[in-house]
């Protein structure tokens, strides 16, 4: 689909057929985006629905000519950000709790598997998506911002209104973690 | 940053490229379409609040630009010598008179041609001032004639009440008369008279010049101003008057005879207090939870209100900011499953000699993993927050008690959501939230009652509230929320 003048118009027009033809267009950048943050679909609608109206809503701001993706992904980022601060007290997330009791326990056993060497290959995206999906929902989106979105760590901490010190310890933990399950689950694949 | 963490970085983010959802799913493009056609509608209610908003502006200037009946009524104190006394008593009605009509005429001209000064214009003569200082000069004459042929020599007050009495007996022709604004005038008749120490001047006390014309009510200020200054005691034929006024003091009200209908505008702020009430909950336990964990929060709201009074009848409305507030601490009951990872034996591997004699024995341990469920109730604190804009519509009776008032009125009150925070209720196994979207219209009984105190054409007042919500702000298939609420404000008022 190409993003013209035409099209800027017409879906500032509330052009209902070249707003849904937009929307296919995007979807796959759009979910790809979702699946990262929630795993159950009526949230990953919310992400993908409220982004694609932010776009159409702001379709005029687009540079036509420049990249549609780029813009649209950060766009559906800030919403992803947005809605987790909007989350009640979200920093108190950022604390490290009685709950991360269980992903200490857990990276015990890391030494006992430090010596094998992670390899994705036997897993699918979706598996990643789940492995993802199990940290805790502060280090999820700091992982997530940092690692796949290509934040840096100032960036992040502005963002979601934290400590720089926050940002690299959540990253940290979230790593340990990320490798003390795939480890977990190479076992038991073989 | 180690080689590692680059390395895990980089596997997941490799892994996750490239990965196809295919088409949207009927569930999502179905999102989409509602929101879309909510997008196209302009809202039902943006459409009443403007045409209701312009409405309540159109009253509020006619109120201000038609004229209607006021009486300027001017009290003054002064000290002066026999001989300017009586031309200032002419002057002053004289110059009360050609101040209204000066005032008039420049207020219009100066909205009309963007002049500021009355000095540029041409006043129209007042023909009852000139037919009152005829009046006055014939008495006076009579009386200087009359001491002359050695008769009693007539007060002060005398000529006054001469004055007025001509003036009475001819108040009939002037209404007659075709005179641009509709005017009678009079002179108090309490003169005091008191010698001062030097026997060379008097001092008169608690006089008034009474003058009832049609103004409208943003004339007002403007003639307001006019007579409160020392310029308009000074007149030509007058000794220096001004320097002698002690208190200059203009009252404009309303004129009771003429008055039909009184209009007053009121802007409050105070705080209100509500109290929810869950109805249709889906069990008992359910809505004795939800009731347990919320807690009702003072809020602020602020309006104005217009009212019509007609004799003591009071009839309102307006626009009011209200909030309603609720301090939810919600127990949500979270259930973990942990992979657990133990060992479950270890596996004996012994060595023996050639003799059959134990040589050694290793032990490995074999793990197992087993999964662990644990509840927790874990306290989330949630603010809810409803905003709307209220139009009350009361009618209710005024109770006069001097420049005290009491006023009971009952009505209706039509709220329109604006704003709306968090919306998060507990499910019914209170293990996760859910949001939900508030009405966007609700309906309230309303009480009032306002103590209020007149300070001119002022007033301040305090008035509690009570409200009924008749339907509840938020529906769900688990509960119908609805509030009552309990308002208190402080404000302050105008009379047109």
């Amino acid at each position: 689909m190409e993003i013209n003048k035409s099209t800027v118009n017409k879906i500032k027009k509330n052009n209902r057929k070249i707003t849904l033809e937009l929307y296919h267009y995007s979807f796959n950048l759009l979910m790809s985006i979702a699946v990262r943050y929630h795993k159950n679909e009526e949230d990953q609608m919310e992400i993908v629905n409220t982004s694609f109206m932010k776009i159409i809503q702001n379709i005029e701001q687009f540079k036509i000519g420049s990249s549609y993706f780029s813009w649209a992904k950060r766009i559906t980022q800030n919403v992803v950000i947005d809605q987790f601060r909007k989350t009640k007290n979200y920093k108190r997330l950022f604390k490290h709790t009685e709950n991360d009791a269980y992903l200490d326990a857990e990276l015990s056993m890391e030494s006992h598997l430090s010596s094998m060497e992670i390899t994705l290959e036997a897993f699918a995206q979706e598996e990643i998506e789940e492995i993802l999906n199990q940290l805790p929902p502060a280090s999820k989106i700091t992982f997530n911002l940092f690692a796949i979105e290509g934040y840096s760590y100032k960036e992040i901490a502005e963002e979601l209104d934290i400590g720089y010190e926050t940002v690299k310890w959540h990253i940290r933990e979230s790593r340990k973690k990320l490798k003390s399950i795939l480890k977990h689950n190479t076992l038991e694949i073989e | 940053m180690s080689k590692e963490q680059e390395h895990i970085d980089k596997l997941i983010k490799d892994k996750l490229s490239g990965r196809s959802f295919g088409a949207p799913p009927k569930a999502f493009i179905d999102d989409l379409n509602i929101r879309l056609d909510k997008r196209n509608k302009r809202p039902l209610g943006f459409f009443l609040f403007t045409l209701f908003t312009s409405l309540l502006l159109c009253t509020f200037l006619m109120i201000l630009i038609i004229p209607s009946s006021f009486i300027v009524k001017v009290k003054y104190n002064l000290v002066n010598n026999n001989e300017g006394k009586t031309k200032e008593i002419l002057g002053l009605n004289a110059q009360l008179s050609e101040t209204l009509d000066d005032s008039k005429l420049a207020f219009n001209n100066r909205e009309e041609n963007n002049l500021n000064s009355v000095n540029h214009f041409e006043l129209k003569d007042s023909v009852d001032s000139k037919q009152d200082v005829q009046e006055f000069k014939n008495e006076i004459n009579k009386d200087k004639l009359g001491r002359r042929e050695g008769k009693e020599k007539n007060s002060i007050g005398e000529v006054y009440s001469k004055v007025n009495d001509t003036k009475s007996k001819n108040s009939k022709t002037k209404s007659d008369q075709s005179i641009p604004y509709s005017k009678a005038s009079n002179i108090d008749r309490q003169v005091n008279e008191q010698e001062d120490s030097n026997g060379s001047s008097k001092v008169f006390n608690d006089r008034e010049v009474e003058i009832s014309t049609m103004i409208s009510a943003i004339q007002l200020p403007y003639i307001r101003k006019k007579i409160n200054t020392r310029d308009f005691f000074n007149f030509k034929n007058s000794v220096s008057f001004a320097e002698t006024s002690k208190e200059l003091i203009s009252v404009i009200h309303k004129d009771e005879k003429s008055k039909v209908l009184d209009f007053e505008v009121q802007l409050f702020a105070g705080l209100g207090f509500d109290k929810v009430r869950i109805n249709n909950a889906i069990s008992d336990v359910y809505s004795d939870l939800l009731t347990a964990q919320s807690e009702n929060e003072e809020s602020l709201n602020f309006g104005i209100h217009f009212n019509v009074i007609y004799r003591d009848l009071v009839f309102g409305s307006g626009l009011t900011f209200a909030q309603q507030r609720e301090d939810n601490d919600f127990e949500l009951k979270s259930i973990s499953v942990k992979d657990s990872v133990f060992i479950s034996y270890y596996d004996q591997d012994v060595t023996f000699d050639s003799l059959n004699n134990t040589v050694d024995t290793v032990y490995t341990p074999v793990y197992d993993s087993t999964q662990i469920t644990t509840e927790e109730w874990k306290e989330f604190e949630v603010e809810q927050n409803y905003s709307w804009i209220q139009v009350p519509i009361h009618f209710g009776y005024r109770f006069q008690l001097n420049k005290w008032a009491i006023t009971p009125s009952v009505g209706v009150n039509l709220g329109i959501g604006v704003r709306n925070k968090s919306m998060k209720y507990p499910n019914q196994d209170f293990d996760q939230f859910n949001e939900y979207q508030p009405v966007k219209w609700t309906m309230n009984l309303l009480g009032n009652i306002e103590v209020r105190r007149q300070i001119g054409l002022w007033h301040v007042f305090v008035r509690g509230t009570y409200q009924y919500g008749i339907n509840p702000v938020l529906k769900s298939n688990l509960f119908h929320r609805s509030y009552d609420s309990l308002n208190a404000v402080l404000g302050v008022g105008y009379t047109f």
